[in-house]
């Protein structure tokens, strides 16, 4: 398409210079997009959940431009993001106040970049018939590590896995922190494998989302008319997918509690539905031995905490000792469920 | 309200993304500091108290604290604010509801096990261990149980069943097809043992069986999705109930898998924190018995052994028929 846009010439004798144009645009096009312009460092300001509360706070990531208009990054990265800004590999700056779309499961989001930028159009790769053929091509992995700009990796696919719907491209691109919604191209950069969200320091392997997966949310993307970043990821109401409820009755003194195993970085949501009336109860947020957040109920609570890493948490109910009467009632763990807000 | 301490991911397995730094100590432009600081905060929840019905899908976060006084003499009676101890304690468990895989690498996280299980070079000493185990396993189903005092006969038959299931892949994944068409046909023709599950736990059962009995290569990267599955409908089987036999289920898989990962070589910590919230279940909760403290602790002893650079299989095969052979109260 990227020549078809460029060598749309036809029935003319061509001259030297003009050759020359055009020999060096085929070799621009084949060596791919340019990948400073094309890969943004992303910066996003925006909060983190402290049970009741919030707490503003910053963060880095990174993003790639699939057109002029719009940037691809990580679920993760664009989450509770109020405000964002990019900046390519030669210091030109972009903001984005809205988002396209945003699939948590994917770990994708869409963003619209505020005016035009001037990239290319990147190919995004279709799923072969077999994703396992691709294992063995070269990689080209470019992400905002440590937040200090644009780094370049290399590597290659390792392997292909998990069910179609959610497969997950792995690579050997020794890619880090601050490297999340990044691009992994091809080796000579002409076409977008996926989007890297994660790492695995034990097997020393990269994980991306698949650019045929990507597809499906920019897709969605095209369709949509774009939200707020503000309203997107409003704190003060927010949607939530309940993976668990469960009924209980506590007596005085009397406990329940939700062991929750946290892999990577997570928004939890806890809800309490009371059957009983003034029936306070208790809670708390635990991880290992130490006390998170601590407080006491006595209405109906809607609360989420954004965990700091992977491990073991528990989220504890008690019926305090002094109480006298059984509390009943309803209680859901779960996640944030941003996609319900974006249209 | 307790602030959250800003640290470096934790664990093997991290989301690359988000440096997360508190604002005043990142270098904001001032465009960026302004929404994230002071003059464009985000709104504080409302002091209303969320319609939090679990089932609805927008609520406001409420505040929580200080508590607002109940009406009631009963309630006054109540602190403004529990006890570290109290809270920290595990004393009065009386009910646990595991949740297994939430974050932002959760669904990775299961095929970070699939990919593991993929890439990994089976161990053969290790897996003649799983193998030595699989043995073991049909003839504590035989049996005929009745340990665990709160535990009917029925439930801890659901736990070695679930053992059982879970060597399944580490007999295939070793090429020990014979062993593992065998172990899967007699599961298969006592997975009567399973009708107290929900649907969904039940089909996981007849997956992990179907592993044993497949004439073709298995690909390895089904059984980090068939463990998925099961631990998943063992999680929602909990909430539903029966909570005692969906608990026996998810223990039984995760220690018959365990051996799978022994066989890998290496450590596995995502796969040895599911343990974790299972060990508190049998522990604490009180639909189970002391028994099940005994299942518990050999868990944890496989856990921390999993969690090591080379674990043992001779060791974890030992703690697996030692659940086998648990007593009862």
């Amino acid at each position: 398409m990227r020549l078809a846009t460029h060598l749309a010439i036809t029935g003319k004798r061509l001259h030297l210079p003009l050759l020359l144009v055009l020999v060096a645009l085929t070799a621009t096009a084949c060596g791919g997009v340019d990948w400073r312009k094309q890969t943004v460092s992303l910066q996003a300001a925006g909060y983190q959940f402290q049970g009741t509360g919030i707490k503003p706070v910053g963060w880095n990531g990174s993003g790639v431009f699939i057109d002029e208009k719009t940037v691809v990054t990580n679920a993760h990265v664009a989450g509770k993001a109020l405000k964002m800004i990019g900046k390519d590999d030669y210091g030109t700056k972009y903001t984005f106040r809205q988002i396209l779309a945003y699939d948590g499961d994917l770990d994708i989001a869409v963003l619209k970049v505020q005016g035009t930028a001037e990239v290319d159009v990147l190919p995004l790769k279709e799923r072969p018939d077999d994703p396992k053929d691709l294992r063995g091509n070269k990689v080209l992995a470019i992400g905002n590590t440590g937040g200090m700009g644009l780094s370049r990796y290399t590597g290659e696919v390792t392997n292909v896995v998990g069910k179609r719907s959610q497969e997950n491209l792995v690579h050997s691109a020794d890619i880090s922190s601050g490297s999340s919604g990044g691009p992994l191209y091809d080796g000579d950069a002409g076409e977008l494998y996926g989007i890297n969200k994660s790492i695995n320091l034990h097997l020393r392997q990269s994980f991306a989302t698949p650019a045929w997966s990507v597809q499906k949310v920019v897709d969605k993307a095209r369709r949509a008319g774009g939200t707020d970043l503000t309203e997107a990821f409003k704190p003060a109401e927010f949607p939530m997918q309940l993976d668990v409820k469960r009924s209980f009755c506590l007596e005085p003194g009397q406990k329940i509690i939700a062991p929750v195993q946290v892999v990577g970085t997570a928004d939890l949501v806890a809800a309490v539905k009371f059957q009983t009336e003034n029936t306070p109860l208790f809670f708390g947020l635990v991880r290992g031995n130490s006390l998170m957040s601590k407080g006491v109920i006595s209405k109906d609570l809607l609360a989420a905490w954004t965990l700091p890493g992977s491990g073991v948490y528990a989220a504890i109910l008690v019926n305090p000792p002094q109480a006298t009467a059984k509390a009943c009632g309803a209680v859901g763990v779960g996640r944030m469920a941003w996609e319900k807000r974006i249209h | 309200m307790m602030k959250f301490k800003q640290s470096k991911l934790a664990g093997r397995f991290a989301t690359l993304g988000t440096t997360a730094l508190v604002a005043a100590s990142l270098a904001l432009t001032p465009a960026l500091a302004s929404a994230a600081g002071k003059k464009k905060a985000p709104p504080r929840p409302t002091k209303e108290a969320a319609k939090a019905e679990p089932k609805k899908e927008e609520a406001k976060p409420a505040e929580a604290k200080p508590a607002e006084a109940p009406p009631t003499t009963t309630a006054a009676a109540i602190p403004a604010e529990p006890t570290d101890e109290l809270i920290l304690s595990g004393d009065n468990v009386v009910a646990v509801q595991p949740v297994f895989m939430v974050g932002a690498g959760a669904e990775a996280g299961w095929y970070d096990m699939a990919a593991y299980v993929s890439g990994a070079k089976v161990d053969k000493a290790a897996s003649a261990e799983a193998a030595k185990a699989a043995i073991a396993a049909p003839k504590a189903i035989d049996k005929g149980f009745g340990f665990a005092g709160a535990s009917s006969a029925k439930d801890v038959r659901v736990l070695h069943q679930a053992i059982a299931l879970g060597f399944v892949p580490s007999l295939v994944i070793a090429g020990q097809a014979e062993k593992a068409k065998s172990l899967a046909t007699g599961l298969v023709s006592s997975m009567d043992a399973l009708s107290d599950l929900t649907p969904e736990t039940q089909e996981s059962a007849k997956l992990f069986a179907a592993l044993g009995l497949a004439d073709k290569k298995v690909k390895e990267e089904l059984v980090g999705m068939i463990f998925a599955r099961a631990m998943r409908a063992g999680m929602k089987g909990i909430a539903d109930g029966p909570q005692r036999a969906h608990g026996y289920y998810v223990a039984g898989v995760w220690t018959g898998m365990s051996l799978l990962f022994a066989s890998l070589g290496g450590k596995s910590e995502t796969f040895a924190d599911l343990a974790e919230p299972i060990c508190v279940l049998l522990d604490k909760d009180a639909a189970f018995g002391g028994a099940d403290r005994t299942i518990a602790s050999h868990m944890r002893t496989i856990a921390a052994e999993l969690k090591k650079e080379r674990p043992a299989a001779a060791t974890i095969r030992g703690e697996v028929e030692a659940i086998l052979n648990v007593k009862p109260d």
